[in-house]
């Protein structure tokens, strides 16, 4: 026998037990970041390594957004100067195929970006969908309310589950064009939304980098969820934007948190 | 004639003093004086509230100034504060204009003093015979407005740029190629070219408040009002600077002034 032996109870036990201590402990966080993608994985990876208690909640079952492939299915992703210089810290090789323009291999470069944020001390809830936010005095963001994601899929007559709210100090909404939290917001009447741009890919990747902040008290935005909620240009395939709109989320959340 | 040259630009090197010299050469009494909202505006939180509020969205449609977003100021006043680059927003020139307008007292104003603001934001005016925006290099008027991006922006490349663009699709490589290929025909962000074109449009602006008349029909006038980006690099570089009238008024007027 190659295997320990060990018996079905034990692994039940053994999920059971620590995904509860996981959501327990991280029922008050730090950073929440809604949205795993480039830009998510990025502001996890910069928090989790400074010590912040940092939480990626994703509605897929796989992190990594459209990191994985550059257009049209090719996964090949680029990225503009100064963004590779992320690609060096997370250790991608890459190569320059025009003065300032970098390739790289999208599967290689992403599982190493979801790497670099686990192994900074991020934690992760998959198949996770945030429903609503949490509201202080002021309207202040102060955490997400959350479901799985398959009960938004099933018909309502058989889905009565309730969700469950974490609490953050920050929150930070990277879940791309969507910005699932921002439109809670927009729900609620409490934030407006301009809609993206036309595709102007020279000044849309610092155009997005520059707008990545606090968007309404409590909350900020990264990645293109910036350009939603700003009406920016959309850009092309290029991931600079993101990796930098990552870093850039986290230093402001970081302010925040000393602000505190 | 005196000109207040006015720093509002981010993230970019440019040489003021330069221009300042050069328009000193030209006969006016030049002074550099740093951001035009750091000097003239009692709180910069009202400045990014009032940027916020000039921003474009549709290009059909005329700025109805409505409140921005929380975060539209913050961005402003990120800009503001140094703390961030202006870039990827198009703003209404006009209404640019306007506000600085508001914000110049009431001893600045005078025939003989000229503001010349430089920007990095990209500025658009409304036409209303084709209702619509375009972008703009320069806002003529007072304050004149001088926008770097509007230099890259606003002339159009070569037409072969935009029909080898429909063609690569999104494709940021082979952009990235033809940009490069083209180079001597295009103006691009950071370009080194930019120093001396600025001081083309100054001396449009300078043209105007002196004249009423900024623009010339001679292709290699420095006063040529190019519409295509080739033929700014040819107005701008080529010799003699201007064309024998401009020439000549401009020398009339320096010697009056002595």
């Amino acid at each position: 026998m190659i295997f320990e032996k060990v018996e079905e109870k034990d692994v039940t036990q053994a999920i059971v037990g620590e995904f509860s201590r996981m959501l327990s402990e991280y029922a008050e966080s730090d950073v929440i970041i809604v949205g795993g993608g480039p830009a998510g994985l990025t502001a996890a990876k910069e928090l989790a390594s400074k010590g912040v208690k940092t939480l990626i909640i994703e509605r897929n079952n796989y992190l990594g957004g459209g990191f994985w492939i550059g257009g049209y299915l090719m996964n090949k992703v680029t990225v503009r100067a100064p963004g590779e210089k992320v690609l060096d810290e997370i250790g991608v090789p890459y190569q320059e195929y025009v003065k300032g323009l970098y390739v790289t291999d999208g599967p290689h470069a992403c599982s190493k970006l979801i790497a670099a944020a686990c192994d900074a001390g991020a934690r992760i809830l998959n198949m996770t969908k945030v429903d609503d936010v949490v509201l202080r005095e002021g309207n202040r963001v102060a955490g997400v309310v959350i479901n799985w994601t398959p009960i938004s899929a099933l018909p309502r007559e058989i889905t009565c589950v309730d969700p469950i709210s974490l609490q953050a100090r920050v929150v930070i909404d990277a879940t791309g064009h969507d910005a699932e939290v921002v439109n809670a917001l927009v729900r609620r009447g409490l934030m407006k939304v301009r809609g993206y741009g036309a595709m102007w890919v020279e000044r849309s990747e610092d155009a997005v980098v520059e707008h990545t902040g606090e968007a309404h008290p409590g909350l900020i935005v990264a990645g293109m969820a910036v350009s939603t909620v700003y009406g920016l240009p959309r850009m092309g395939p290029t991931f600079g934007a993101m990796l930098l709109s990552g870093k850039r989320a986290a230093e402001v959340a970081l302010e925040m948190l000393e602000r505190e | 004639m005196e000109i207040f040259i006015y720093n509002e630009v981010s993230g970019e090197e440019l040489d003021f003093h330069e221009l300042a010299r050069y328009l000193e050469e030209k006969g006016a009494r030049v002074e550099v004086r740093g951001g035009f909202f750091s000097r003239f505006a009692h709180s910069l939180e009202d400045v990014a509230k009032a940027l916020a509020k000039m921003r474009i969205f549709d290009p059909a449609k005329p700025v109805v100034q409505e409140e921005p977003l929380y975060g539209e100021i913050k961005y402003e006043q990120r800009v503001l504060a140094g703390k961030a680059k202006a870039g990827g927003v198009l703003y209404d020139g006009f209404a640019l204009q306007s506000y600085m307008r508001s914000l110049l007292p009431r001893r600045e104003i005078s025939l003989d003093k000229l503001h010349l603001v430089i920007t990095s934001r990209l500025l658009a005016t409304y036409d209303t015979d084709d209702r619509r925006y375009h972008a703009r290099a320069v806002i003529l008027g007072y304050p004149a407005i001088i926008s770097t991006s509007g230099i890259v922006e606003a002339p159009a490349k070569p037409p072969e740029f935009y029909l080898q663009r429909r063609l690569l699709g999104e494709d940021p490589l082979a952009e990235a190629q033809l940009k490069q290929k083209l180079r001597q025909k295009i103006l691009d962000y950071g370009d080194v070219r930019m120093g001396e074109v600025l001081k083309g449009y100054a001396l449009q602006v300078l043209f105007y408040q002196l004249f009423g008349e900024a623009f010339c029909e001679e292709k290699r006038c420095r006063l040529y009002n190019a519409h295509w980006q080739e033929e700014l690099i040819e107005a701008q570089f080529s010799e003699p600077e201007l064309c024998l009238r401009h020439e000549a008024m401009l020398k009339q007027w320096k010697e009056k002034r002595k």
